[in-house]
């Protein structure tokens, strides 16, 4: 009796484990099609550059310049108060990492609520919900 | 009723609960094949909400496809490390090459090394090659500010993309001589772990 139950579970057991290398293999393949080297050069950063950036942004955003210049400047003297203070006294850099910190906290909420956005628009195929179809596209639900 | 039923019946089960993040799981991967990454991303969420442990690296990997480094970066933190393999750290190092983290991504290439055949090998060596290029005379100061202005952008929110560029900061200080803003790093990063493990 022991013995009939023992070949009964190995003969579920020997599919599956088939299947689970089927499936292993699919997942590897279809990696391995898509495998390419990046097509740009690496090149380091540096903050001029990503000022020169904001600046091109600014011209391109127009009326939304003025607010993400304020907001720059104020980052970018919080980076230079914790720069100037680094090199002495490493409790400037705690209290960057806080205000990081802090700010990532109460940012949470809004995080997640996006991600799940972010997920049903990925699940309806990129349409925002109230974006309307292709009749609707300025996306402005009722027309007033 | 013997412990071979109970048996059958639990792994019936528990086969038949993940069967449904498998199906999800090949869906993505035919779609990621034929280079359809966005319906491939779609089914590698669905999986991993119907429980698949190893979905989120492939969501990762869809991500890095559509051009969303650092998206891929924060999936890959985020995945199980046990559910991956060589090629999927590929693909993780890809994304942190695209996000600039080219220390980042020489560390992972070094780890996929061969382990994932001769073309993947190439490939490899063909990226830690441009990096060492790059990364030849050493990072300036402007280049470590960056990072650190990077992580305090990610650090609305998004800690597990701030560690990644705060980690690359840190390493890139080790390169020079004055390690510039290391203790910057450091101290950022406990902060961050802190802040992880409340």
């Amino acid at each position: 009796m022991k013995l009939k139950s023992l070949y009964a579970l190995l003969a579920f057991l020997l599919p599956t484990t088939s299947r689970a290398e089927d499936f292993k293999e699919a997942l590897h393949d279809a990696l391995d099609a898509q495998a390419t080297a990046p097509s740009v050069p690496p090149t380091l950063p540096d903050t001029a550059s990503a000022r020169a950036k904001f600046v091109q942004q600014n011209i391109a955003h127009g009326e939304n310049g003025e607010k993400e210049r304020a907001e720059h400047a104020q980052k970018s003297a919080g980076a230079a108060a914790s720069h100037a203070d680094s090199a002495a006294d490493t409790s400037a850099a705690t209290r960057s990492a806080q205000a990081a910190a802090s700010a990532a906290n109460s940012a949470d909420a809004d995080s997640h609520a996006a991600a799940g956005q972010a997920r049903a628009t990925e699940t309806r195929g990129g349409n925002v919900p109230g974006s309307g179809g292709p009749g609707n596209p300025s996306g402005h639900g009722h027309g007033h | 009723m013997s412990w071979a039923l109970w048996a059958s019946l639990l792994l019936t089960s528990s086969a038949s609960a993940t069967t449904g993040a498998e199906e999800h799981l090949l869906a993505g991967a035919r779609f990621f094949k034929e280079g359809r990454f966005a319906e491939a991303l779609v089914e590698f969420r669905v999986a991993q909400k119907a429980g698949s442990g190893q979905a989120l690296w492939y969501a990762g990997a869809a991500l890095q496809k559509l051009g969303r480094s650092e998206e891929a970066i924060e999936a890959f933190a985020a995945a199980d490390p046990t559910g991956h393999d060589a090629l999927l750290d590929y693909y993780r190092a890809l994304a942190c090459y695209d996000a600039r983290l080219y220390l980042c991504a020489d560390k992972l290439l070094a780890s996929v090394g061969d382990r994932s055949g001769p073309r993947i090998a190439g490939l490899v060596q063909e990226v830690r090659a441009k990096i060492a290029v790059v990364l030849r005379d050493g990072p300036s100061t402007d280049t470590i500010d960056w990072y650190h202005e990077r992580a305090i952008e990610a650090g609305q929110g998004r800690k597990l993309l701030a560690t990644a560029y705060l980690e690359e900061a840190l390493a890139l200080s080790a390169l020079r001589a004055d390690h510039y803003r290391a203790a910057d790093a450091r101290a950022a990063l406990l902060h961050l772990r802190r802040l992880g493990s409340r």
